[in-house]
């Protein structure tokens, strides 16, 4: 088994992000965080607890009020508002709770959007790409539908498919199928699993449905802004690695006998 | 900038109905600052084709060493009026070759005038008699072209009169006529022509003769009253007649602006209230434009934020409500200068007893000014849309 501390992808260091100048909300009351290549990770918790302020902090949409970020072992604190446009185009993708579609423009333009912002023109490679993924989403006859002419599902697998056109190292989920039915629901966490597993892309999702958290490889309970938990489900081998990565919770994990869970 | 541009025209396309009407807005304000704006450039250039077009813009003439004294005295305010009065110019010959050396002159007439009486019957009326050679002359005054009875040659005693005097003494082309002129030589001249210059003092008092004819009459042998001058940019009258006066130095140089100081002042405000007009539908149609570009910048910002968190830089954000204005600027520009000559077309053909002229460079003009005013106006809402902070729409969704 590889090393896996070489592989860190996004590590979140003493991180805390306060809300407001007068009356002041802690979102993050100073976490640590390790994401590494590869990895399927559900992030869950109660509602305002802080997962989507941490989700947008990795994703660089935000920054912590105090704290760094870094990627690949270089910190996003330095970056102007520029670089860290181009670092979330390159690098990160992202998928919304509410699907977030330009309506204005037909779902393989969606899905091309990021290659347009990247390289202005579009390369035949790009559509013939752009083509695919759709086609992987099960979309492929409606990508000349414009945005507004797509069903809830339909327009969370479009977004699925534009988080991946450039290729990120991570895809940052929060809540994808918070809108979706439970068929779809299953059918597009299916659609991620397959992507975690064929393309190697980090995964990151925030959800409520433990049974969608159970598929995961790796979880994180965040409770009033802090990560209350952080495990991985069934192999013994890798919680024996997370030991020496994070032994603090793992501890935590023991003293609440989840050394291998199964949420279900 | 491809992409901003991509962007910003789909917003247009699909928001077509606000689009159309953002387009309306800037058409009909262009089209009444074409409207005015050609209206009172005809109104003036009709005003001055009919002051000027027969008459000359500079004159230039001798003055004597009593007049140069009394000019300098009238720098402290004294005699004024007594600086019109010049004596006769002899060394004109070498003047008028070097005025002919200039392109800036489309018409150089020398010209020897002389009053005196014209006698028929017991009646009599002062009459100036205007020596003038016949081409030159034409060029200012197309004489020719205004002969109403007979014809146009000036040689020896022939003269050409006016519609109005040749009526008061109901005299023909071939009539023979007294005139008593002032150093009391009294001839018989015959009447060539009678031209109409559509102006009654000129009709009742103007007498062309050929100007070596009048000056052996009025026993000014060589000598001519002025050299008189037209050129092409009249406004210019005065520049040009302050570089000849330069170079000519004794002589007195005078142009149209210095006598007409009374119209030029009615034209300059009649230019400022035009200038005044404009800028102000201009501005109106600028704030529209802020203002609806400003808006959009609100309805679209869950597509700003999205396209944010997709990586657009704010720059980008920037361009895409700059490109809209440029793009609604220059569509509202175009189909309210066709607006605005429609208008011109049918005040012409209904209202108008004079004839209205769009200049193309003013157009272009418009068009360009337009143009830069609805990129200037997207300034402030592309700049809050660079501002548009990602997370708050993400968040708000």
């Amino acid at each position: 088994m590889p090393d896996n501390r070489d592989n860190i992808l996004l590590e979140a260091k003493d991180v805390k992000k306060i809300y407001g100048k007068v009356i002041q909300t802690v979102a993050l009351k100073g976490l640590n965080f390790k994401l590494r290549q590869n990895e399927f990770i559900t992030l869950i918790g109660p509602s305002g607890c802080g997962k989507t302020t941490l989700a947008n902090i990795l994703g660089a949409l935000d920054k912590p009020t105090v704290g760094e970020i870094f990627f690949e072992g270089k910190s996003l604190e330095k970056m102007n508002q520029n670089q860290l446009a181009e670092f979330r185009n390159q690098h990160v993708g992202f998928i919304f709770q509410f699907h977030f579609l330009l309506k204005e423009f037909t779902a393989l333009e969606n899905v091309l959007m990021p290659t347009w912002i990247k390289h202005q023109l579009t390369s035949a490679k790009k559509v013939k790409r752009a083509k695919e993924l759709l086609e992987l989403v099960g979309l492929k006859e409606r990508m000349n539908n414009k945005g507004n002419n797509l069903s809830g599902g339909q327009q969370q697998r479009v977004a699925i498919a534009r988080s991946l056109i450039n290729e990120p190292s991570l895809i940052l989920a929060d809540e994808p199928t918070g809108n979706l039915d439970s068929s779809n629901t299953d059918q597009v966490f299916g659609l991620l699993k397959k992507i975690n597993q064929d393309m190697g892309t980090s995964f990151l999702i925030i959800t409520h449905e433990r049974h969608i958290a159970a598929k995961s490889n790796r979880v994180v309970e965040m409770l009033d802004g802090e990560i209350v938990k952080d495990f991985y489900n069934k192999h013994e081998d890798e919680d024996k690695e997370w030991l020496s990565v994070a032994p603090e919770y793992c501890k935590l994990c023991q003293q609440d006998k989840l050394k291998t869970v199964n949420l279900r | 900038m491809l992409f901003s541009l991509r962007v910003a025209l789909r917003f247009l396309i699909e928001g077509r109905n606000q689009s159309l009407f953002i387009v309306i807005g800037i058409a009909v304000g262009v089209s009444v600052i074409i409207f005015i704006g050609a209206i009172i450039t005809s109104l003036q250039s009709n005003l001055i084709e009919q002051t000027l077009g027969n008459s000359a813009h500079i004159t230039i003439s001798e003055s004597s060493d009593i007049f140069r004294d009394i000019r300098q005295v009238s720098r402290f305010g004294l005699i004024e009026s007594q600086l019109a009065k010049t004596a006769d110019f002899q060394d004109w010959r070498p003047v008028l070759t070097s005025l002919e050396n200039n392109s800036y002159f489309t018409a150089i007439s020398p010209v020897l005038d002389g009053n005196g009486f014209l006698v028929k019957g017991g009646e009599d009326t002062s009459v100036l008699l205007r020596g003038v050679e016949l081409d030159r002359a034409n060029a200012i005054y197309q004489i020719s072209e205004r002969i109403i009875k007979g014809s146009d040659i000036l040689e020896g005693n022939q003269i050409i009169i006016g519609k109005e005097l040749a009526e008061d003494f109901k005299l023909n082309p071939g009539d023979v006529v007294l005139i008593a002129l002032a150093n009391n030589v009294r001839e018989r001249f015959s009447i060539q022509g009678i031209f109409d210059f559509e102006n009654q003092s000129i009709n009742s008092n103007w007498i062309f003769i050929d100007l070596k004819r009048a000056q052996k009459l009025l026993d000014k042998e060589d000598y001519i009253s002025r050299i008189e001058l037209q050129i092409n940019d009249v406004f210019a009258a005065d520049r040009i007649s302050r570089e000849l006066s330069f170079q000519l130095g004794g002589l007195i140089v005078e142009n149209w602006k210095e006598q007409n100081a009374q119209l030029l002042n009615a034209l300059s405000s009649q230019s400022v209230s035009n200038y005044i007009i404009q800028i102000f539908v201009l501005l109106a149609v600028t704030l529209g434009i802020s203002s609806v570009l400003g808006i959009s910048v609100i309805q679209r910002s869950r597509e700003l934020g999205i396209l944010k968190a997709l990586g657009i830089k704010n720059n980008s954000a920037r361009m895409i409500f700059i490109f809209q204005g440029a793009i609604l600027g220059f569509l509202g520009a175009l189909s309210g200068t066709a607006l605005g000559i429609l208008l011109i077309n049918v005040f012409t053909n209904f209202v108008s007893v004079f004839s209205i002229e769009v200049q193309l460079s003013q157009i272009i003009f418009i068009i360009i000014i337009t143009t830069i005013a609805c990129i200037v106006s997207a300034v402030i809402p592309a700049n809050s849309s660079a501002k548009l902070n990602p997370i708050e729409v993400i968040r708000n969704a």
